[in-house]
């Protein structure tokens, strides 16, 4: 088979590739460490014109632009570490709390062309907040990472991101017991998630993986809408899911639960 | 360092390398999707080597391989759909295969190894995974830990990168965060009426090589080392093989 490459550049490939599951595992660290302005301001883009179109999507949506983000990803955290303080009296944010989203299974596709990157990763999370009564809210969340990269002029940067939860229960608790079908109106992430700028359901668990969404990047030359993790890229299946009924209704009364 | 190789040579095997972890990597989310298909027509040598190794045996060539792998994991996935859309008619309409479970095996802990010839790989991993699934014949969701070692070795074909052996050795399987391992062994060994180990996987299809290739964990055994990480080599055969070569 004909080389592409030269062995410079493929060396610059297999680096490039290197770079970029660092930059994904240091966001763990990152998370752990509750710098959420900081990954922001290191991790993700800063050019104009990709600050304009980054994005951080979740099972209900994306937020797009980096203004849009940080309202979401930073302010809004820090407007509610403050009124966790106050529940609990602590003197400091995060004191009883826990952060932990290691990314594993890590599949990076680095463009023919070089410039761009998409990868996909699985996290066996868990996160502890602390209550008012002294206790805390331990849980284990499973989700799925999606993201595309792109070369700025310092280095790969997190462009567009989703993180697509598949389940969401709460430590030393049987799952089993949880109601079959998720309420969302009660899911704390969601909650959390607020009003984005793109409001879609991305991601339906109540049928696994059905959905396909995040897709499995697959080898490209150069980047295009398409193929993006954000809500350009994002293609509601035709057969909707749970809340288009498809037959749920029809039948209603038939479930135990 | 493989300092006995070109620089040329060692480059190539670090791209190849990379390859792998992404082949192993599309195997999980295949696999998390139930889509037995795309997983072995794709990533898959059909060469008559091929194997796929569990607890229960080996299965040998592509066409066993493919018969207890896609066949008969799809017939799981349509008998499993055929009771669910009774229960829960909005399945209708849906591929049954996700809706069966998500068997998310997840990766970490790689040892990679490309041959000097760079025509094979081997690797070893890890995989503390979870399977979950929302609709079920009981009416209950569940979520499974289940701890896995990996011994896998891969072949170029065309400068595609492929699989050509896997042997899957299951360790842990329990209920995520709601049982104990350990506990439930011991009351399994110690129950006046005593019953067998539960399968540590779904079915037992045909196989060349009968096992058992792994034991799950008990109380009464030792930590065992089936897929030991692999070793610098020059080119895959017999001392260098999770599947020793007929």
């Amino acid at each position: 088979m004909e080389q592409r490459y030269t062995d410079k550049e493929l060396m610059a490939r297999v680096w490039d590739v290197e770079n970029i599951k660092t930059l994904i595992h240091k966001r763990v660290y990152y998370i752990a460490d509750d710098r959420r302005e900081d990954e922001l301001s290191d991790l993700w883009v800063s050019a104009p014109e990709n600050m304009a179109t980054a994005s951080f999507g979740r099972n209900w949506g994306f937020y797009v632009g980096m203004d849009a983000i940080r309202g979401y990803y930073v302010d809004a955290h820090a407007k509610r570490l403050a009124q966790q303080m106050e529940r609990t009296g602590a003197a400091e944010p995060n004191v009883g709390n826990l952060y932990a989203h290691p990314a594993s299974t890590g599949l990076v596709r680095l463009a023919g062309d070089g410039l761009t990157a998409k990868g996909l990763w699985y996290c066996i999370a868990q996160e502890t907040t602390a209550l008012g009564d002294g206790t805390a809210d331990a849980r284990w969340m499973l989700e799925r990472i999606a993201a595309d990269f792109v070369k700025e002029s310092d280095g790969w940067k997190i462009w567009h991101m989703v993180i697509a939860a598949d389940l969401n229960c709460e430590a030393g608790e049987n799952y089993s017991k949880q109601p079959v079908y998720v309420d969302w109106d009660s899911d704390p992430v969601k909650a959390e998630f607020g009003t984005p700028t793109v409001a879609a359901l991305t991601h339906d668990p109540t049928f696994n993986w059905w959905d396909g969404y995040p897709f499995i990047p697959e080898p490209y030359e150069t980047f295009h809408d398409s193929i993006s993790y954000g809500p350009e890229g994002f293609v509601p299946n035709p057969l909707k899911g749970l809340s288009a009924g498809e037959g749920r209704g029809y039948m209603a009364g038939r479930h135990a639960r | 360092m493989k300092e006995h190789l070109d620089l040329s040579r060692r480059i190539q095997n670090a791209a190849s390398s990379q390859e792998v972890e992404n082949v192993k990597a599309l195997h999980t989310y295949y696999h998390g999707r139930a889509d037995a298909t795309a997983e072995w027509a794709q990533i898959w040598s059909r060469s008559g080597d091929c194997s796929w190794a569990h607890a229960f045996g080996r299965m040998r060539g592509f066409d066993q391989v493919w018969y207890g792998s896609v066949t008969q994991y799809d017939q799981m996935a349509m008998q499993n759909w055929m009771e669910l859309v009774e229960i829960y008619p909005e399945v209708g309409g849906k591929d049954p295969r996700p809706i069966m479970e998500a068997s998310v095996h997840t990766l970490v802990t790689d040892v990679i190894e490309v041959a000097d010839d760079g025509l094979s790989a081997r690797a070893s991993f890890i995989t503390p995974g979870v399977i979950h699934s929302v609709l079920t014949t009981e009416q209950e969701k569940y979520c499974n830990v289940l701890w896995e070692r990996y011994g896998s070795d891969f072949i170029c074909e065309d400068g595609q990168w492929k699989y050509l052996h896997e042997h899957v050795c299951p360790d842990i399987l329990t209920r995520l965060d709601a049982l104990n391992w350990a506990a439930e062994d011991y009351a399994r060994l110690t129950d006046p009426d005593p019953k067998a180990a539960p399968p540590p996987t779904l079915g037992a299809p045909p196989v060349s090589d009968p096992g058992p290739m792994h034991h799950p964990y008990s109380v009464l055994s030792k930590p065992q080392d089936t897929v030991p990480w692999p070793e610098p080599y020059a080119t895959m055969d017999n001392d260098n093989t999770y599947t020793p070569f007929l």
